[in-house]
């Protein structure tokens, strides 16, 4: 059967892509020959279809790209219809450290004669939920990942993680974050660079020791509940449960029961537990009353307040309610105004994670100009550094991807100034270096490149500050010229 | 990044779900890998997750982009896209390979946000990826100028027609698999397929300038 001149000409992508079977592909051909009409159409085709497949769009670069999956594999986490587990490979490199593990265990065994570990006291904390971005190393965690001793774990702002240790021991780690973890199974050292870390702890046994250390205190535990904060401003520990004793910097030592806590600078706070407050609180830093006018709320009652209110938030947006937090957010503001203003330092850290909350909630909800002003909102001095670095970040990407790249640019230089060794340096110097490239400003992306290189000599945009240097593959920073 | 040079697979003659790498000849996951890393993304294997988002995002972008034309929200949609395919992956039967499954998320995607907002008229600004070594200048000018008339044709396509055009003559999928992924029958594929081409024909035979850069006449 001949085919019809309608039939040919939709079979023509089909012959050039080969598709076509051997029998099909000669009644084509037979046509053709015969339909001088058909055969200048399949010419014409035959000449523009690879044209036009050349001719594909620019592909999303490297970062953009990096991003994006970042970004799909929060959203997986955060909407729970795909459990994320670690994959293959993780669990490979967890055997592996457990082989590690156990075998150094029965070492130090045979050496001391004494019982080796229980298998269940690996000395691994496991991450049982996760909300936000939870690092490790730079790679994005995901629930039941494991962490050895000797590793770290970033959450970023908005974020949370809680872990779990042997013998029942859980952690919940509020964003942003650091932690390492150190010691051993039977002597638990956990170092709290900066965040706040609730920590729960089983009952040790004789010998066992499991301690929090920040930057100016540690915290020494047999068995109790309680919260450590830290940042640049100081640290404070409260016990909702059993007793801690708190080693100062000075040397001298503090026990503290349930529900006191204690301050090393008076901006820090941290929120009440749930059970009434102990009137013997040792250093009640929440709940001076405020000079002045009587306040709506007590200093305490709002820390409260917020906090639960940045609870709830977290948790619709978990579930992708967006638009439900940004009705809970909004009755926050409400808040606000009944806050008296000597309570202001208090709340101060709560304050500042409602106001990344609510723009990650505008970011969510596709309110892109109101995002990246409550983003730009966050860059204020009172505000902790990696917060405000985080923030300009995630503004001068969304100006990015509307295509504004000065303003971008101006951010991502403003998120490097604010925190020039923050967690986000490499890729808000890459942005800097594209934007700065992108806005005709080569002197300064060259710059920016040769710094990049500099300081990430193994970086992912390697390529591209290379490209921008006009250099081969094997060059290589040399400081920070110029910049 | 090696697997940021991953391309969608330009559809192979087999059948399978190859994927390869722009400018080499480094095969990206076959079908029977793709159907396990499937599986394992089902259970919640993040490395298979990320695995299936760097084979199948380059596809994914050019469709979106095909669709729409050069405007600023493509990443967002194919962001969109990528988390609506990974959060409906245990609806997928394996009945259409997995890149047909998710082309088809694509298209409904980015059909759903043409008609909430029609995308602006193409821009002569966009760069282009040029296949092979460092172009020239001229030729990389010729290929963003064709790039450009192809955006506007493109453009000015009905929204069916377009799509069908896009996935058959642009994206090398059968009449069959084209159908499948917009709902319609092969016959009506066929119908707009048809109709694309004498537009674009037409605009062609009207202006011999837009001929020309379509054809990449010119460039060295």
């Amino acid at each position: 059967v001949k085919l019809t001149c309608a039939d040919t000409e939709a079979c023509l992508v089909d012959v050039s892509d080969g598709r076509l079977n051997p029998s099909l592909e000669m009644r084509v051909y037979s046509h053709l020959e015969e339909c001088a009409h058909c055969r200048e159409r399949a010419d014409l085709w035959w000449a523009l279809v690879p044209r036009l497949r050349s001719l594909s769009p620019r592909p999303p670069v490297e970062l953009g790209a990096r991003r994006m999956e970042v970004a799909v594999l929060r959203s997986l986490q955060a909407h729970g219809s795909i459990e994320v587990r670690p994959g293959r490979r993780w669990r490979s490199a967890a055997a592996a450290v457990v082989l590690v593990t156990a075998a150094a265990a029965l070492v130090l065994w045979l050496r001391m004669g004494q019982p080796a570990p229980r298998p269940g006291d690996g000395g691994y904390a496991l991450i049982t939920r996760i909300s936000g971005v939870v690092t490790s190393g730079g790679q994005l965690l995901a629930v039941e990942a494991s962490l050895p001793f000797g590793s770290g774990l970033e959450v970023a702002a908005g974020g949370e993680a809680e872990l779990r240790m042997d013998r029942g021991t859980v952690l919940q780690l509020r964003g942003p974050a650091q932690l390492a973890f150190q010691g051993t199974t039977r002597e638990v050292l956990l170092r709290l660079e900066t965040g706040t870390l609730q920590a729960e702890v089983a009952h040790r046994l004789p010998g066992e020791t499991f301690a929090v250390w920040v930057r100016d205190l540690s915290v020494r535990v047999r068995g109790t509940r309680f919260v450590v904060e830290t940042g640049s401003a100081g640290s404070a520990v409260r016990v909702q449960e059993g007793s801690v004793a708190v080693e100062l910097a000075n040397g001298s030592t503090q026990l503290l029961r349930a529900g006191e806590q204690v301050t090393t600078a008076p901006t820090i706070g941290l929120p009440a537990p749930p059970a009434p407050p102990s009137t013997s609180a040792a250093v009640p830093a929440l709940e001076v009353p405020p000079a002045g006018s009587p306040p709506a709320l007590s200093c305490l009652a709002a820390v409260r307040r917020c906090e639960g209110t940045a609870h709830a938030v977290r948790a619709r947006m978990r579930d992708g309610g967006d638009e439900g937090a940004l009705r809970l957010l909004s009755g926050a503001s409400r808040l606000a105004r009944e806050v008296a203003p000597a309570c202001a330092r208090e709340i101060s850290p709560c304050g500042d994670e409602l106001g990344y909350l609510l723009a990650e909630a505008l970011h969510a909800s596709g309110r892109i100009d109101e995002a990246v002003g409550a983003y730009v909102a966050l860059n204020r001095p009172t505000a902790p550094t990696a917060m405000r670095q985080n923030a300009l970040y995630a503004a001068a990407e969304l100006e990015r991807r509307r295509g504004r790249t000065r303003v971008a640019r101006r951010y991502y230089e403003s998120a490097l100034a604010v925190a020039p060794k923050g967690a986000l340096r490499e890729e808000a110097l890459i942005g800097s270096m594209e934007s700065a490239s992108a806005t005709g400003d080569g002197d300064h992306a060259e710059a920016l490149a040769r710094t990049y290189l500099f300081e990430f000599p193994d970086g992912h945009a390697n390529a591209s500050a290379r490209r921008l240097l006009g250099a081969g593959p094997g060059a290589t920073g040399n400081g920070p010229a110029g910049h | 990044m090696l697997i940021f040079g991953l391309t969608f697979a330009a559809r192979p003659a087999t059948g399978t779900d190859m994927v390869f790498a722009r400018g080499t000849s480094r095969p990206g996951p076959d079908q029977a890998e793709v159907t396990a890393l499937v599986d394992r993304a089902r259970r919640g294997d993040v490395v298979a997750i990320q695995e299936l988002f760097r084979s199948h995002l380059l596809g994914v972008h050019r469709i979106v982009y095909r669709l729409v034309g050069p405007i600023a929200d493509v990443d967002d949609l194919v962001q969109t896209v990528l988390v609506e395919a990974f959060r409906s992956l245990k609806g997928f039967r394996g009945d259409a390979l997995f890149s047909t499954w998710v082309a088809r998320i694509a298209v409904r995607v980015t059909m759903r946000a043409v008609k909430q907002r029609p995308p602006p008229a193409a821009s002569l600004s966009e760069g282009v990826e040029l296949p092979g070594d460092l172009p020239g200048p001229e030729r990389r000018m010729a290929a963003r100028e064709g790039l450009a008339i192809l955006d506007r044709l493109l453009a000015e396509l009905r929204p069916k027609r377009r799509a069908a055009f896009v996935l058959h003559v642009l994206e090398g999928y059968p009449m069959e698999e084209v159908g499948a992924i917009l709902g319609a029958s092969t016959a009506a594929v066929k119908v707009r397929v048809h109709d694309a081409r004498r537009h674009i024909e037409r605009r062609m035979q009207r202006d011999p300038e837009l001929a020309a850069g379509l054809m990449g006449e010119g460039a060295p």
